[in-house]
């Protein structure tokens, strides 16, 4: 699984509905602490294949993500 | 009993919010965004739906609702947060003690200067006399939507588009109007909106909201936990997070979310055409009597009616109908500048306000109950 990581819950919540519209199945998931930068953060997990559509369709939302 | 202080807050609640609220605590009420589990998300996700339905209802954006507790401290974050320094601030000559407070407040400590601007006339002549209050420096303007003794609606889509043409942050506080009268952010250039749940809303007491618009402010006023960065000292630069440290209210929240989904479904047209038509009819009975004085504009068509006895102070009036089980509120309203505008004098006034779940019975029992209060004070 691959994970996109966002800068905090409800931007999760945001790229996750985005994604969904898309006909994407993600999830929520909250991310271990040992690979956030200062603790506690948010991201959403997708099947590694479609990583090039998820890229795509962030930057044609305009969704800003912290990394992949 | 027969409630009529519905400008204070609206009762009863609609049955959808009671249940909503009642459900979610006993089954669901986890703190939203601080942990792994179940209930956790499932809170996340309650308050996630209602700054969706929220931004739809004002035509904003998701992430630029900001939950607070009611009104007042959004208009105090607002009116903070986007402040600048040595600047000219300009509000209306009716606002609330949450508006005028905070302002006064901010230029005492400061170096910032506020004036009022005249709120009588046509949207023109109200235009104009912003127009004439402002200086080189003049960087905000705040004001009410519809005031709080409800003798007056300004055009804040007029305000707004002058405000968007001279740069100027405009933050509307919408107490008495969210809820009756149809408010976009965005065509009505508004920056922060600043709404109670608990009024037209119809939703619980405990949560209130800024919606931010086209600007971002720069300043925090809390600071505290917000279930991210945790290692960062300092709050999310980015909204909500930025103004939302602690636990947010998330019962209040869940049942604001249940009383927007009544209100799309009743539409905000039946309500204010309920209210206005009660609102009318009491204003035609208080009319008819020469003993009653009535604060209220010609073209003022709303929910809230002002108005006195002569003579007996209104909150030996308020204290009368109390006794016939009816509730209106008295005194000043927190608005001492609408008060003084329109000379209640030491008195204040009784103020009336309506709400959808009001009947032309309950107005009747209203005027009965007065007349029987002049006739038993030998008026």
């Amino acid at each position: 699984m691959c994970i996109i990581s966002l800068k905090s819950n409800t931007y999760a919540q945001k790229v996750r509905n985005i994604l969904r519209n898309y006909g994407m199945n993600v999830e929520i998931i909250r991310l271990e602490p040992q690979k956030t930068k200062h603790g506690c953060s948010y991201g959403i997990s997708f099947q590694c294949e479609r990583l090039y559509y998820v890229k795509t369709i962030l930057n044609q939302n305009n969704i800003d993500y912290v990394e992949i | 009993m027969i409630y009529l202080d519905n400008a204070a807050t609206t009762f009863p609640k609609p049955n959808c919010v009671n249940e909503a609220m009642y459900n979610f605590v006993k089954h669901e009420c986890g703190n939203a965004g601080r942990s792994s589990h179940k209930l956790s998300a499932i809170s996340s996700e309650k308050i996630f739906e209602t700054r969706e339905l929220i931004a739809n209802f004002f035509n904003g954006d998701m992430e630029n609702v900001v939950f607070t507790l009611n009104t007042t401290y959004a208009l105090n974050f607002a009116i903070k947060s986007l402040a600048i320094d040595n600047s000219h601030i300009l509000l209306s000559d009716i606002e609330h003690n949450s508006v005028l407070r905070p302002i006064y407040s901010l230029c005492k400590n400061n170096n910032c200067i506020y004036d009022t601007f005249d709120s009588d006339g046509t949207n023109e002549q109200i235009i104009n006399n912003i127009k004439k209050k402002i200086k080189k420096n003049t960087k905000m303007l705040v004001c009410t939507h519809a005031s709080n003794v409800g003798c007056r609606k300004l055009p804040i889509k007029e305000i707004g588009s002058f405000c968007r043409e001279n740069q100027i942050i405009f933050i509307v506080d919408a107490a008495q109007s969210a809820g009756i009268y149809d408010i976009d952010v965005k065509q009505m250039g508004i920056n922060a909106l600043c709404v109670p749940g608990h009024k037209g809303l119809y939703g619980p007491q405990g949560v209130g909201f800024i919606l931010f618009n086209e600007i971002i402010p720069k300043k925090t006023i809390i600071e505290g936990g917000t279930g991210i960065d945790s290692f960062n000292q300092n709050m999310p630069e980015y909204l909500p997070e930025m103004h939302e440290a602690g636990t947010m209210p998330t019962p209040s929240i869940v049942g604001l979310s249940a009383s927007l989904k009544w209100i799309n479904t009743l539409t905000i047209d039946k309500i204010r055409n309920h209210e206005e038509t009660l609102y009318k009819l009491l204003l035609d009975l208080l009319k008819t009597n020469e003993k009653i004085k009535i604060y209220a504009m010609n073209d003022y068509n709303g929910n809230t009616l002002m108005f006195n006895i002569n003579n007996i102070s209104s909150q030996k009036v308020a204290s009368q109908l109390d006794n016939l089980n009816i509730c209106v509120r008295d005194g000043f309203h927190c608005s001492p500048l609408a008060h003084r505008k329109l000379s209640t004098g030491k008195n204040g006034a009784i103020r009336v306000g309506i709400s959808i779940f009001n009947t032309k019975l309950d107005i009747y029992s209203l005027y009965d109950a007065l007349m029987e209060i002049i006739i038993s004070n030998k008026i």
